[in-house]
């Protein structure tokens, strides 16, 4: 007999993976997320670190030209709340790197696009480094969680 | 602006508002003597070379003048990851057109309406390594970036 779930009682979690990943699925509780999770990397769900509710989640995506699906655009709350939650570090990163202040070279004689890529692009480096490190943190964690071990800030 | 050199250049005198008028195959905004653009409004207008909407060009004159993204994302009304991603189709944008030889050319030029007093586009200055005058160079490169990529003015 097959069991009918009520809709309403499902939410979407997201569970952050020791490798940097993370997992969006749609499930009734933490442990459901886990075993939802578990069919798309069966080999990593002894590597989950963090479950929980999402308050929020749009993402736009678009087909690429060959034929993936792409992220296009987050909406501002989702990626904000996930950025905070699930990747501090980069979070972190993100905020530096967004309070850094381009170069002016409006007055130079250099050629303005190439130079402003290259300030992006020197930017953009804030960020790669605390990636990095992001990617990294919970490298060696060994615990098998069952739910919430993270320590999320909110 | 002398009516010669927009012939020369290309150039068709534009309207008051500064739409983008077409001559010859190139899409170029250009600014008369009696337009009353500011500077910025000038360099956004060239951004238009590359395909770049009106905000992508806002934003990068934005940075140019040596913002932050967070500072010029509140000053555009926009989220700083949407201010990222206009960049990156910036890139995208300018890396599809071209050569880095036309990115420069166009570029010093934008520099140049930037320190130029409510002057016309002058764009002919130097010449270029194959003898034409620099003008010249950026009218025949620009005149083919816009017609293969057919980009239409940015809103």
């Amino acid at each position: 007999m097959a069991i009918v779930q009520d809709t309403e009682d499902l939410m979407l979690y997201i569970l952050r993976l020791t490798d940097g990943d993370c997992i969006v699925a749609l499930a009734s509780d933490e442990q459901s997320a886990g075993q939802a999770a578990a069919k798309l990397y069966p080999q990593h769900t002894q590597d989950i670190i963090s479950v929980r509710p999402l308050d929020s989640f749009a993402v736009r995506f678009s087909p690429t030209e060959d034929g993936g699906l792409e992220v296009a655009h987050w909406a501002d709350a989702a990626l904000d709340g996930i950025l905070s939650n699930e990747y501090p570090l980069l979070n972190e990163a993100y905020r530096r790197a967004n309070a850094e202040p381009f170069t002016t070279v409006l007055d130079s004689d250099e050629p303005i696009l190439a130079r402003l890529k290259t300030e992006f692009e020197r930017n953009t480096d804030i960020i790669r480094q605390d990636l990095r490190r992001e990617r990294q943190r919970f490298e060696h964690h060994e615990i098998v969680p069952k739910s919430k071990t993270a320590s999320p800030q909110k | 602006m002398d009516v010669r050199k927009q012939e020369r250049i290309g150039m068709a005198p534009t309207d008051s508002m500064g739409k983008m008028e077409k001559k010859d195959g190139l899409s170029l905004t250009t600014y008369g003597q009696s337009m009353a653009l500011n500077a910025d409004e000038k360099a956004a207008s060239l951004f238009k070379l590359y395909g770049l909407t009106r905000g992508e060009a806002a934003l990068a004159v934005h940075l140019l003048q040596g913002k932050s993204i967070e500072h010029a994302a509140a000053e555009l009304s926009i989220s700083r990851p949407a201010a990222r991603a206009h960049l990156k189709r910036i890139f995208m944008k300018t890396d599809q057109h071209s050569n880095s030889e036309t990115v420069a050319s166009v570029g010093h030029d934008v520099i140049r309406l930037k320190s130029g007093e409510q002057r016309g586009f002058d764009v002919a200055v130097a010449p270029d390594p194959a003898g034409r005058n620099r003008s010249e160079a950026v009218r025949l490169r620009e005149t083919r970036g816009v017609a293969e990529a057919g980009c239409a003015p940015g809103t």
